[in-house]
């Protein structure tokens, strides 16, 4: 069974509500936002392995929302999910930092394997700022 | 049966069409990721019952069932209006109850409507009036007027539309919470050109700040 945080955004609430409970039933802990700004405020205070964002979203969409969550944190791993089935907005989000783009609807296993890359994506880059704040500070000090 | 005279491509007939047809498919996609997503945790459910060795818990079955038999009902209805729209260029020319016809706008208009986080607010009329005119031109010109006063309104904004009789046929005004002139691209200024000429409607209001207002023949011109 696996383990991790994932944050789940999608304006469609009974889409949010199912898929969060199908991925809790695999192990994860899973919060749910169902508007960018939402979703935003949550990444901020907490740490997930995995943030799992709805492309088409009212006011603030998904490419918004990674934008913003990328500028600010570009350790977190984004996997957009849309009902559009539009490569263009997949090589955008791709582009922007996002790991992967999904159409939905989704498969459950690919959407794990997904979520397992994020993780392990996830502990390295974090591994790295790490080990880059340990050398500031030993450069930094005199001891 | 008569198909239209001239070809849809060359008019913004075809992007309107796109847009909505595009528009639908969304809305279909995600009741179908729903339904994929119930069938799914319905299998989860059975999965863990079977390793658990416990019995499923059959009031959560039937409830997600239901689930299922809502969806289903839901893209039925979405299906149906992609039918309606479709068949709307069927005939060049037909009797058009205006006030149902803004009701289909709407119902068209709904997923705009909720992207841009606006509402649109029918107000209808007490003697609906009813014009010859072709729906599907009759569509496109509304929704180019109402998509670009959504725009307007802006987040949380509201879009209302006013149907009443107009000298033997409609007038349909768009009024809503925008401070600037309401203007249109020049593409979409083009093809309302184009369908203006085609279904003598007259716009008024363009380029200023208050309500825009659409007046239908009781006929198109011959």
């Amino acid at each position: 069974m696996a383990n991790g945080k994932v944050l789940l955004v999608d304006d469609n609430q009974e889409f949010l509500e199912i898929l969060s409970e199908r991925i809790a039933n695999k192990g994860l802990q899973v919060d749910t936002a169902t508007t960018g700004p939402e979703a935003v405020k949550k990444a901020e205070e907490e740490s997930y392995d995995a943030i799992i964002l709805d492309l088409v979203m009212p006011g603030m969409d998904g490419i918004e929302v990674l934008k913003k969550m990328k500028a600010d944190h570009p350790e977190h791993q984004v996997i957009l999910m849309t009902g559009h089935g539009s490569v263009k907005k997949g090589v955008e989000a791709v582009k922007l930092g996002a790991l992967d783009f999904l159409e939905k609807p989704a498969d459950i296993s690919e959407l794990m394997e997904k979520i397992s890359e994020a993780k392990a994506k996830k502990a390295l880059i974090v591994e790295k700022q790490h080990e880059e704040k340990i050398r500031d500070i030993l450069f930094s000090k005199s001891w | 049966m008569t198909p239209p005279e001239k070809p849809l491509g060359d008019d913004g007939g075809l992007q309107f069409f796109g847009r909505i047809s595009a528009s639908i498919s969304h809305e279909l996609k995600n009741a179908l990721a729903v339904v994929n997503e119930i069938s799914g945790l319905l299998d989860d459910l059975t999965a863990l019952s079977v390793k658990k060795k416990k019995p499923p818990d059959l009031d959560r079955f039937a409830s997600l069932s239901k689930r299922i038999g809502d969806q289903v009902d839901r893209a039925d209805g979405i299906v149906k209006r992609l039918n309606k729209f479709s068949h709307t260029i069927d005939e060049q020319a037909k009797l058009v109850d205006v006030a149902e016809a803004v009701d289909f706008l709407c119902a068209l208009c709904g997923r705009f409507a909720d992207q841009k986080m606006v509402e649109l607010v029918k107000e209808p009329p007490n003697k609906p009036p009813q014009v010859e005119t072709n729906l599907f031109g009759f569509l496109l010109v509304m929704f180019l007027l109402v998509d670009r006063a959504m725009d307007l309104a802006g987040k949380n904004g509201k879009v209302h539309l006013a149907v009443r009789p107009v000298d033997g046929g409609a007038g349909v005004d768009i009024s809503g919470t925008w401070q600037q002139p309401f203007d249109l691209a020049p593409e979409n200024r083009d093809t309302l050109k184009t369908w203006q000429g085609r279904l003598g409607m007259t716009v008024g209001g363009l380029g200023e700040k208050s309500a825009v207002t659409i007046v239908w023949p009781p006929r198109p011109p011959l």
